[in-house]
């Protein structure tokens, strides 16, 4: 039994938990010793997430023990983990924008330090102690990220806490900042606080972390001191995996080309420039926020860019919002079905029949041909596979992979030349996830071309024709996923 | 025995999901049932054929206004300048008809009405403003407008403009019907099968149901958000006619009660503030439940400010149960 004095801060052993059809943590134990950097890393969807939120309170894990500052946690919420010393400093700040510093720091205890006076004194010396020179009287929404990022440590240290997590501290922060996080962070562990650094940015781990635990689909994988890993070890260890027979063979039907994008810049992308030939999959890999959804969507006419060159079949077009990218034969299948690919109060048949009702309805008031439309989305239920009772069932009640299905329908319909996809798969059990890769090969077969992105690398290596790195809104890559190993490619998507 | 019994009970919550899916209806019912039973004991005019006819005539104006909102609400927005809308169109028609003739003084009166909308349109769809604050705006500036333009008093147009509205023909050889019925019916008919058939309506209910959605499937999304608004300004602009010629005046007053009775009826027809659901005959049911009720509450209690109080408190009642529907399918998500 640890006891209060124990060597370790925070000990889980053997934690399950698991979601309807996902195992999302398996068997995890993690031990973090007092005043140490402990670097957590791993892909998206490796259970980091989940790790935390059962940390929090804000899921119970289903088995297995959780041992903070020597005592066993059943279940918490998330104040009351809190309270015990445990801050979470997630991406998305948990700030109140139109109040002040001071007044955020301490939310809903202004009577304990004493009103306004006493909120102000104290979070003044809270700041102090970081080395922050924020006034605590600043609205919050006029503060940059960094600061944003400062006022949330001062709120971490103002519930005396003994672990900070922070999840991904530096996505939004320039070199500089960076620095000056680091410094609160070694200055942090010096009073004994220990500190939890989620990242996918391996050189970070490596210059700020004691050690580390790399995760992958919910399992750890390793846990060790960083003296004892090298870069390439961890890569590996992050992504490789057993590379069963989970994929249709490779589409090999790559013509001439068919898409010409340069010249590409926007807020966050830089010279983007990049070529899709006729029958190609076309894998973007990167790690979020890298900016290939950015690419996409400003192909697609979806966001506002500086500049944007686009050549189909040679000939220069103009895109200036979705329905002319559609109008030549572009298809988009966002990345999250429920939120933009899906009307959810709307039918199956309805979701299919979208996009293409300007085909099926006649008449200067365009009426819809009902039989048409019945038609159409019979066809895609059938040559799909959708499994659902009828077209007129709700989509809401449908299974992911079936949903995401309906979606990729509503877009076959069209015959697209150009169908984008953004994490197809995301979320969709192993049957559905081959059905849909089945699907790109027919597609690529029958002359289409696919742009795929996916945050799952065996998928893009698996699915593609020719891979293109992307990191920090540029190309930094391009790769043939045959030939070029896992480990130079990751190299160039970390940056 | 067996086997019947189970129809029997089958059809009977069949029945009781289609009230469920159709409150007006169920409410409706449930109005006239009460009144049935208040009519064993008491001497009431409620099931005369005038006050059957009251319940229609005083809902005609106020149908056509819902048309035109229920396409507003389905866009996941409101119309709240429609009382404006229907003053300021009343006195309009008037107005004009003094320098031309009828049939363009309306037609003028129309065209500025789905100015209006297309002005209502510009600030919501294109420059994404609040549609509730910028439609209240707006029908306290129309109200103005219309207050100006008649020094608030009443009008009066010459009597022949009355027969626009109540002139009657025999319809089918039947009965006689007054004009502005036919108007409203033929109006409900037609936004209707507009809704529910073309690629229009079509693209409506995907635009309420998820702009973003409907965005990326290539629907023209701002122009028809735009188009719902000028569609709400437009029909309430011929309610406002018919008003004014029903009532052979025009008055700065009129509809002041006006839009959030026709919004809490689109409402309680079954056009969900969340957008993406609903229908045009749906919210004509839900003006027909409040006349209804009007009606109900006049012969059930004589004092008008209780009528007020219920009435006020059957609207909540309805928007929580529709609150209420929308949370049970969230958590069914």
């Amino acid at each position: 039994m640890e006891t209060k004095n124990s060597e370790y801060i925070l000990t889980m052993s053997h934690v399950n938990k698991s979601f309807p059809g996902v195992k999302a943590l398996d068997d995890v134990s993690i031990r973090v010793k007092r005043g140490e950097v402990h670097g957590l890393v791993g892909e998206n969807g490796a259970g980091k997430s989940t790790l935390m939120k059962i940390l929090s309170g804000v899921y119970t894990k289903d088995s297995g023990e959780v041992v903070f500052d020597g005592q066993v946690i059943e279940k918490t919420t998330p104040v009351e983990s809190l309270n015990r010393g445990m801050s979470i400093i997630y991406q998305e700040f948990n700030l109140v924008q139109t109040m002040t510093v001071g007044e955020n720091i301490f939310m809903g205890r202004f009577k304990e330090v004493g009103g306004m006076r006493g909120t102000h004194k104290k979070a003044r010396e809270l700041l102090d102690s970081i080395g922050s020179k924020i006034r605590t009287h600043t609205l919050v929404k006029d503060l940059s990220t960094s600061e944003m990022q400062m006022v949330e440590i001062a709120k971490a240290l103002s519930f005396n806490s003994k672990l900070i997590i922070m999840d991904e501290p530096s996505s939004s922060l320039t070199a500089d900042e960076l620095k000056a996080l680091f410094q609160i962070v070694r200055q942090l562990v010096q009073q004994g606080i220990s500190v939890i650094y989620i990242s996918h940015k391996l050189d970070e781990i490596f210059e700020l972390c004691d050690s580390i635990t790399i995760m992958r689909d919910g399992h750890v994988i390793d846990s060790k001191p960083v003296a004892d890993l090298t870069r390439a070890e961890m890569i590996t260890k992050m992504v490789g995996r057993e590379i069963e027979n989970e994929y249709p063979p490779r589409p090999e039907c790559v013509g001439d080309v068919l898409l010409e994008v340069s010249n590409l810049n926007s807020h966050k992308l830089h010279d983007v420039s990049f070529q899709l030939h006729r029958g190609e999959i076309l894998g973007l890999v990167g790690l979020v926020g890298a900016g290939r959804t950015e690419m996409i969507r400003a192909l697609f006419g979806a966001d506002h860019v500086r500049s944007i060159d686009v050549k189909m079949e040679g000939k220069p077009v103009h895109i200036k919002n979705p329905r002319d990218a559609i109008a030549l034969g572009m298809a988009l299948v966002p990345e999250d079905r429920k939120l933009q690919g899906l009307v959810l109060p709307f039918s199956v048949g309805a979701n299919i029949s979208m996009a293409a009702l300007k085909n099926i309805s006649s008449g200067p008031l365009k009426v819809v041909n009902g039989s048409k439309e019945k038609e159409l989305s019979q066809r895609q239920i059938e040559d799909l596979l959708i499994k659902t009772p009828s077209a007129e069932t709700k989509v809401v009640s449908l299974s992911g992979g079936n949903q995401q299905k309906c979606v990729l329908g509503r877009w076959l319909e069209m015959n697209p030349k150009v169908l984008i996809l953004d994490e197809p798969t995301r979320g969709i059990d192993v049957g559905a996830k081959f059905e849909i890769y089945l699907l790109m090969k027919r597609i690529v077969e029958n002359g289409g071309s696919i742009i795929l992105i996916s945050s799952e690398l065996p998928e893009v290596l698996n699915m593609s024709n020719r891979v293109l790195a992307v990191c920090e809104g540029r190309i930094t890559g391009e790769f043939n996923p045959v030939t070029d190993s896992v480990d130079t490619i990751m190299d160039k998507v970390l940056g | 025995m067996e086997q019947k019994a189970y129809t029997l009970q089958d059809r009977a919550k069949g029945f009781g999901t289609f009230l469920y899916g159709h409150k007006a209806i169920a409410a409706i019912a449930l109005l006239y049932l009460i009144m049935l039973f208040y009519s064993f004991g008491n001497t009431t005019s409620f099931f005369s054929s005038y006050s059957q006819t009251l319940i229609f005539q005083k809902s005609t104006v106020n149908i056509i206004v819902a048309c035109g909102v229920t396409f507003a609400v389905m866009v996941h927005s409101i119309d709240l300048s429609i009382g404006g809308m229907l003053a300021l169109s009343g006195v309009l028609v008037i107005k004009f008809m003094e320098v031309m003739p009828a049939w363009l003084a309306i037609i003028c009166t129309i065209a500025i009405g789905m100015l209006v909308g297309a002005v209502n349109g510009f600030f919501i769809v294109h420059q994404k403003l609040e549609g509730f604050i910028v439609t209240l705006g707006m029908g306290v500036l129309l109200k103005g407008v219309a207050l100006q333009l008649t020094n608030a008093h009443p009008i009066s147009a010459d009597l022949s403009f009355n027969d626009l509205a109540m002139g009657n023909h025999l319809v089918f050889g039947l009965a006689k019907i007054p004009n502005m019925v036919i108007i409203m019916l033929l109006i409900v008919l037609i936004f209707s099968l507009i809704l529910r058939y073309t690629q229009f309506g079509r693209n409506i209910y995907a635009i309420g149901g998820d702009y973003g959605v409907a965005e990326y499937a290539g629907v023209p999304a701002v122009r028809q958000k735009w188009m719902a608004f000028i569609l709400s300004a437009g029909l309430t602009t011929v309610a406002g006619i018919v008003n004014s010629s029903y009532l052979c005046a025009g008055n700065a007053n009129y509809g002041d009660m006006t839009a959030m009775i026709v919004n809490c009826a689109v409402v309680v027809g079954g056009t969900s503030m969340a957008g993406g659901v609903g229908g045009v005959w749906q919210s004509a049911i839900g003006v027909l439940f409040f006349s209804a009720l009007e009606i109900t509450l006049q012969n059930l209690v004589p004092n008008a400010y209780i009528i007020q109080l219920i009435q006020g408190f059957v609207i909540v009642a309805i928007l929580f149960l529709d609150s209420y529907d929308n949370k049970r399918k969230r958590e069914q998500v």
